[in-house]
């Protein structure tokens, strides 16, 4: 499947950007289609579904009816007979509904049928705070699923890696998930048109700097080019690295980094205890013990529900601002 | 039981000294009260004197530096059995700790009461960091001799990175043999200037300028208050003039007397002019306080009494301590402008040069006058060129009319 995109790039929102993900996808690989809660006729509720049903036919763009357990093993099985579903679980705190689907037949299909079966099924889901729509549809559980072995967790956090991974998502033979983020639906930068793929497995460096090094995850990344402006003031030169790549992910960008700048901060938008941020501070000190000249440090969400109350939610929320509190109180700036 | 002879503290800050020269040769014979062994720390060098009768043992060679609270030797009492010798015995270097069994010759600067009893768990765990311990162990540097300036005192990479730069400048893997000579051990004074001036040079965005002062007025009126003043031995200097011209304009330039601390500048209230001056061994900078309030007098007997102590090796700790803007002069050597150092963490310094034979021009007549240069170091972080230079000016017109400082 050959990219075609052109040197022409416009600039469009985040939500746009996964629109055309999706209809390039579509163009390009005749037995894929969509399938969730309210993808055809309302274009999903977030919206970036929107005119696929009068382009592509019902028979692509298929209205479920709202069971999650229904609408993943519906993906299941047509993957394993050729289609390349993608399906839309509208809100990612739902996915207690379908988790047996994803973690005992999603996951593990084709390991326990030696290799047998291609699951080429990829998940677009919606993630994330700042919305007031409290603890059950606010919620970032990317690390449930990077615990699954079989399963493959990307986290754009702009526009053109909203499209880029929703491609090669798309493309790849095994299932994976595209953890969207709704207070980024209406960020917008330049992307280009026509079909391309943006790694899976592969960080992006946002932002070079050579005294500490931000691991950040989808909307927390914006969050941590803001600390790092804030940070240069008191002298400290911040490297901001985008892990939009969750699993696998990408160590090597990151301990190369922190062998730089001998400091680590991991930032993301889950609760913090068990969150994904455990995992890669362990990976930073078993690879890069030595070159560390302070403890890896952390940001996330407190250990509670999102909160209802907008007032507190913000709070909740990790900020520019909270970031560069928690690095001046640790580093003694 | 023989009593220990410790390596007195000096102040809170002391974190390393040693003993210069024992005045009681090893083996021999001391009384109480008499001069034991002279103790140098990076910031003051003074005499201990015995705190018993008996006789001397060195543990510790002269020129061995230690820690404040180290045993250096032993007094043994008539009668007791003194073995041949101590030195290089595996108790050398020890780090017991034990308050009040030595007093030091001033007896006002706190001494033994600061060698407070020190856990020995807490003296022997040097906190660092895990990149740290890696460069200590490829460089060979013993973390011990390093202070942490991390969270919690650890040591972190700047901390070797200062301890580096400072020591082995020139250790690079390719570097040239080294040429044969003679080496100086950089310690004491020494090595507090070295590491204090090149952080001051790493850490702040200094700059210099120089400006030329018509100072034949000034000339006139030392001349007259040496004469005036003669009977009582005080001596103005040309220093001590300038230094007073610079305390009656701080008032009105008070970010030229702050101090730069990231977040704000703090303009000081007072006004405390450091003197820096000349040693055998080194640069000391005793400090002149309140200078805005003191007369011409009393500040020519001041700064002539800190001069006589710091060259006597006398200075006792509250005399270095609250500068707020230095003084450096280098004018009696003939120097004709330089570019002081700042002393951190100070925010100026005003280097003193040379009095010349200057040429000013009245129409077209010209006229010999006398001039000196002034050489201000700022940090450019706290305040521009324009607001320096207006300070300096100042400066260099109330040396011009010097009968401003006399009101």
């Amino acid at each position: 499947m050959a990219d075609t995109a052109s040197q022409e790039s416009r600039v469009i929102p985040y939500v746009s950007a996964i629109n055309e993900g999706v209809r390039e996808v579509l163009k390009e690989q005749e037995w894929s289609f969509v399938a969730g809660e309210d993808v055809a006729v309302a274009g999903s509720v977030f919206g970036y579904y929107a005119g696929l049903l009068d382009e592509f036919g019902p028979k692509r763009i298929v209205d479920t009816p709202i069971s999650e357990k229904g609408i993943v093993g519906l993906g299941v099985g047509a993957s394993i007979t050729g289609c390349r579903p993608i399906i839309d679980i509208m809100f990612m705190d739902f996915i207690g509904e379908c988790m047996d689907e994803i973690a005992n037949q999603m996951a593990k299909m084709r390991f326990m049928f030696g290799g047998g079966v291609k699951l080429p099924i990829t998940v677009l889901t919606m993630a994330g705070g700042g919305q007031s729509l409290a603890a059950q549809h606010s919620q970032c559980l990317e690390a449930w699923l990077a615990h699954l072995p079989g399963i493959k967790v990307v986290c754009p956090s702009n526009a053109y890696d909203a499209k880029g991974l929703t491609i090669a998502a798309a493309r790849d033979n095994n299932p994976v998930f595209v953890i969207l983020n709704k207070a980024s639906l209406a960020m917008s930068m330049e992307v280009p048109e026509g079909s391309y793929e943006v790694p899976i497995g592969k960080a992006a460096i946002r932002r070079e700097g050579t005294d500490l090094t931000i691991v950040a995850i989808s909307r927390m990344v914006h969050e941590a080019l803001g600390a790092a402006v804030k940070l240069k003031e008191l002298g400290l030169d911040v490297e901001v690295i985008d892990a939009r790549s969750i699993q696998p992910f990408d160590s090597e960008t990151v301990v190369n980094s922190i062998k730089k700048t001998n400091r680590a901060l991991i930032v993301h938008e889950a609760v913090r205890f068990g969150g994904i941020g455990a995992e890669i501070a362990a990976q930073i000190q078993e690879d890069a013990f030595e070159y560390l000249d302070a403890p890896i440090m952390r940001v996330g969400a407190p250990f509670c529900p999102v909160p209802f109350s907008p007032v507190l939610e913000q709070a909740y929320m990790p900020s520019a601002d909270s970031i560069t509190r928690h690095v001046k109180e640790k580093l003694e700036l | 039981m023989p009593r220990e002879i410790y390596l007195v503290k000096v102040g809170m800050s002391m974190t390393e000294g040693m003993v210069a020269e024992w005045h009681i040769p090893d083996g021999t014979s001391v009384t109480k009260g008499e001069l034991l062994y002279a103790l140098e720390t990076e910031k003051v060098n003074m005499d201990v004197d015995a705190e018993y009768d008996g006789t001397v043992k060195h543990l510790v060679e002269a020129g061995v530096m230690q820690a404040p609270g180290d045993i250096v030797g032993y007094i043994y009492e008539a009668g007791e059995e003194i073995p041949d010798t101590l030195l290089g015995s595996p108790t050398a270097g020890s780090t017991v700790r034990s308050p009040g069994a030595v007093t030091a010759t001033p007896a006002q600067s706190e001494p033994c009461a600061a060698a407070a009893p020190v856990s020995s768990s807490s003296a022997t765990r040097v906190k660092s960091s895990p990149l740290v311990r890696r460069l200590a162990a490829e460089k060979g540097i013993d973390l011990s001799t390093i202070t942490g300036t991390g969270p919690g005192g650890r040591i972190v990479q700047t901390d070797i990175e200062t301890a580096t730069a400072v020591d082995k400048p020139a250790a690079k893997e390719n570097a040239p043999p080294l040429l044969q000579g003679d080496t100086i051990p950089v310690r004491g004074m020494r090595k507090t200037i070295a590491s204090r001036m090149y952080q001051s040079l790493q850490e702040s965005a200094q700059l210099t300028m120089h400006m030329e002062a018509l100072v034949d007025e000034t000339v006139k009126l030392r001349q007259s208050l040496i004469e005036e003043w003669a009977a009582e031995g005080v001596k103005p200097t040309y220093t001590d003039l300038v230094i007073k011209a610079v305390a009656k304009t701080l008032t009105a330039h008070s970010m030229m007397n702050s101090q730069f601390m990231g977040d704000e500048i703090l303009l000081k209230r007072e006004i405390n002019i450091g003197m820096a001056v000349a040693l055998p061994q080194g640069l000391v900078v005793p400090v002149i306080r309140n200078v805005d309030q003191l007369s011409i007098k009393e500040l020519a007997q001041e700064s002539s009494r800190l001069a006589a102590a710091a060259r006597a090796g006398g200075l006792e700790l509250d005399d270095y301590a609250g500068g707020t803007f230095t003084v450096t002069a280098l004018g009696m050597y003939g120097v004709d402008s330089f570019t002081p150092i700042i002393n951190q963490p100070q925010s100026s310094i005003l280097g003193v040069n040379r009095i010349y034979d200057g040429l000013e021009w009245e129409g077209d007549k010209p006229l010999r006058t006398q001039k000196m240069n002034l050489s201000l170091t700022w940090d450019h972080r706290i305040l521009d060129g324009a607001p320096a230079a207006e300070f300096l000016s100042e400066v260099c017109k109330v040396l011009s009319a010097p009968w401003r400082l006399l009101v």
